[in-house]
């Protein structure tokens, strides 16, 4: 990895890959790139530009996970790197709550690899703890087919397995805020970039399509939405990449992740509108990133709860952060 | 000097100050009294040396980044030192006199703009030039001896006229019909005969707005602000720089009022308006902190940085609908100190989407620039 010090050709590979590839095929190419080991030195370039490429190409595979171990392991002594990560399901703080060494788990992954075990944060007594489930091979994953099947979303459901405790207190918590944070990062990223795909889709048509004698991207009704979607798809990518300077890096990535979410909302609205018929159907790729941007907007804080909760915390705190100085 | 020292600097000695400086007194509503409690403050932040960082030393600054202006207003701003609006005027005229005007006639003038010693106002509007700025009808005509200017018209929403010393003024000096291209700039001084004020009131009970009038106002040459017919070169100029600093400085002054709120916000509806003002005023400024940079960087703001204005005008207006919600019907039925001053700064944000180019030509200027869109019919 070493060798490949150049932001630029990391983007340009990782773009290629994801074009390429998909589901374990994609997952197996990043083995071979070492994408693992590269968010273990550049984040910031790692996951930003795997996540874009996934937005673009519209392709899924398991690196959501390598994202949470990454983060587990990096701000405790867990290596968590063989492991599966367990993400909350919609509405749910937490993928688990945990009694007297046992824990009842009800998560999500996304493409997560076969064989691994499971680390999940669990909610207790005593607040939230870290937990490696030591029976993983008896919970079987359902595949969730959903609005979306390609993504690979997975949900692993058990009343009560074994597990060890790898970490409490207040670094249990802060651990699980960090590992959410990076989350919500690569998912605004790739939602972004989803917006991205269905504004280029729209914008292109609405050159190319006459109506009336002229290009429909000339009257001011569609213009102004699509304008709307840009705006909205600026605000979110701005916000996501400011997300990894943010001086609270929690409520930076709440923000980065809201924003893209509303983003995604924008241009489905829009986007499907000046698209018209011949996006509404199946032959047309614009479903594919609509469908692929709602699903993730559900994901770990959605655009609709996402202001209740930076609210909450904003008002709890009683100021208002500046996140980023000049 | 460093960005860092500059705003740890700065910060100290604001705070130092904060009791003279009258950090978080409310404003008064009258402009008059608004725009000497900013002289007061201006001289001092002058004398200090904290108000010429970022302008070059021939105008009377001390050369250094531009992005020293933007934390000085940020600074004030968000300690409410100053108020956001009388704040702006020398950031929207100073950088295009500067660039633009005979050097010798801004060492004159421009110090004492940057002192607070003088208010300048813009002469852009007209009555039926809005968003069409280039149909504008005043006229500056060329005397016989070609030495200087008639000016004739009138213009609106040229904010502080009434207490303005000079003004920078757009005139059609091409013929009838040559749009944008026929137009220039001229620093005209207020107390020129001719020159008549009106304020207008506005729906945000402050005397703001004004409609000027000039009737044969003659002008000397020296006072064009680039050369005839560069007008237009010099409105976008303004509107690019419009952009930076002043921007920037709205945002902080925005993100001090939804602090102030916070002690309403209790429960998930409130919460939730929040959590939308807060992110928009993020947004706003995640973007504007590239625009910013590449100012620093020697770039001029393009039409990205439209983008930028949409952004902080439903910032602006998401943060004083949050005070309409949150104060419980103390800005509709109150008759408070405070629920007047939250009336006031809600009807204002109510023209954030108007002033300086509405959201609607932004958003045209987003979907053909941007988006290369082909221009309507």
């Amino acid at each position: 990895m070493s060798a490949v010090c150049d932001d630029s050709l990391v983007q340009a590979t990782l773009s290629g890959l994801a074009a390429s590839y998909d589901g374990e095929a994609l997952d197996a190419a990043l083995d071979d790139f070492g994408f693992a080991e590269l968010i273990q030195e550049s984040a910031q370039l790692g996951v930003s530009s795997l996540f874009e490429a996934l937005g673009r190409a519209g392709a899924s595979c398991g690196a959501l996970n390598d994202v949470l171990t990454t983060a587990v392991s990096s701000t405790t002594d867990i290596d968590a790197s063989g492991d599966t990560v367990l993400l909350p399901r919609p509405g749910e703080g937490h993928p688990a709550t945990a009694d007297r060494g046992t824990i009842r788990l009800d998560g999500l992954a996304i493409a997560p690899r076969a064989g691994r075990a499971l680390v999940v944060a669990a909610v207790g007594t005593d607040g939230i703890g870290w937990f490696r489930v030591t029976s993983s091979e008896s919970i079987a994953p359902h595949q969730i087919h959903g609005l979306d099947p390609a993504l690979g979303l997975v949900r692993l459901e058990a009343d009560s397995v074994a597990a060890e405790q790898l970490l409490g207190g207040p670094a249990a918590a802060r651990t699980w805020d960090a590992a959410v944070a990076a989350a919500r990062r690569a998912l605004s990223a790739q939602i972004a970039a989803g917006v991205e795909q269905m504004l280029s889709l729209a914008t292109e048509h609405a050159k190319q399509r006459v109506q009336f004698g002229r290009p429909i991207g000339s009257f001011q009704a569609v213009r102004h939405r699509l304008a709307e979607v840009s705006v909205a798809l600026h605000a979110a990518k701005a916000a996501t990449e400011q997300s990894w300077q943010s001086d609270d890096e929690v409520l930076g990535a709440m923000v980065a992740k809201s924003l893209a979410g509303r983003a995604a909302r924008i241009a489905g609205v829009h986007c499907q509108q000046v698209l018209a018929g011949i996006g509404f159907t199946a032959e047309h790729p614009f479903h594919a990133s609509l469908k692929r941007t709602i699903v993730l907007d559900r994901l770990i804080g959605s655009s609709a709860e996402l202001p209740t909760l930076i609210g909450a915390r904003l008002a709890a705190a009683g100021t208002v952060p500046r996140l980023v100085a000049l | 000097m460093e960005l860092t020292d500059f705003r740890r600097g700065l910060g100290r000695w604001l705070d130092d100050n904060a009791a003279t400086l009258r950090a978080g007194v409310p404003f008064a509503h009258a402009v008059a009294d608004r725009l000497s409690r900013q002289r007061e403050v201006q001289q001092r932040l002058y004398d200090e040396d904290w108000m010429r960082f970022g302008w070059p030393e021939r105008v009377g600054g001390l050369g250094g980044s531009v992005l020293c202006r933007a934390i000085l207003g940020e600074e004030l701003t968000s300690r409410g030192i100053v108020h956001t609006t009388t704040w702006s005027m020398h950031e929207v005229l100073g950088p295009a006199v500067v660039e633009y005007a005979d050097p010798t006639l801004v060492a004159e003038v421009f110090p004492r703009l940057l002192c607070g010693e003088e208010t300048w106002c813009q002469g852009f509007s007209e009555p039926e030039a809005g968003s069409d700025l280039g149909s504008l009808r005043t006229t500056a005509t060329q005397t016989a001896d070609g030495d200087s200017w008639v000016i004739n018209g009138e213009k609106l929403w040229t904010s502080f006229a009434h207490h303005a010393a000079r003004c920078v003024v757009l005139a059609r000096t091409g013929p009838a019909g040559s749009g944008s291209a026929g137009i220039s700039a001229f620093l005209v001084d207020m107390d020129s005969p001719g020159v008549v004020v009106r304020p207008l009131a506005t729906m945000a009970g402050v005397d703001e707005f004004c409609s000027t009038s000039f009737v044969d106002v003659v002008v000397p040459g020296g006072r064009l602000v680039g050369g005839v017919g560069d007008g237009w070169k010099t409105t976008a100029f303004i509107l690019a720089c419009e952009r930076g600093p002043i921007f920037w400085q709205r945002a902080s002054w925005l993100a001090r009022h939804l602090e102030l709120l916070l002690p309403h916000a209790s429960d998930h509806r409130t919460h939730a308006l929040v959590g939308e003002a807060f992110q928009a005023l993020w947004a706003f400024r995640a973007r504007s902190l590239s625009t910013l940079r590449a100012m620093e960087g020697g770039s001029l703001p393009g039409p990205e940085a439209s983008i930028d204005k949409i952004l902080i005008a439903s910032a602006e207006q998401a943060v004083f609908e949050l005070a309409k919600e949150v104060l419980s019907g103390d800005l509709e039925l109150s008759d408070s100190a405070e629920a007047e001053m939250w009336r006031s700064e809600w009807a204002y944000s109510r023209a954030a989407t108007i002033y300086g180019g509405t959201s609607e030509i932004q958003k045209d200027i987003v979907s053909s620039r941007l988006l290369g869109l082909p221009r309507g019919a």
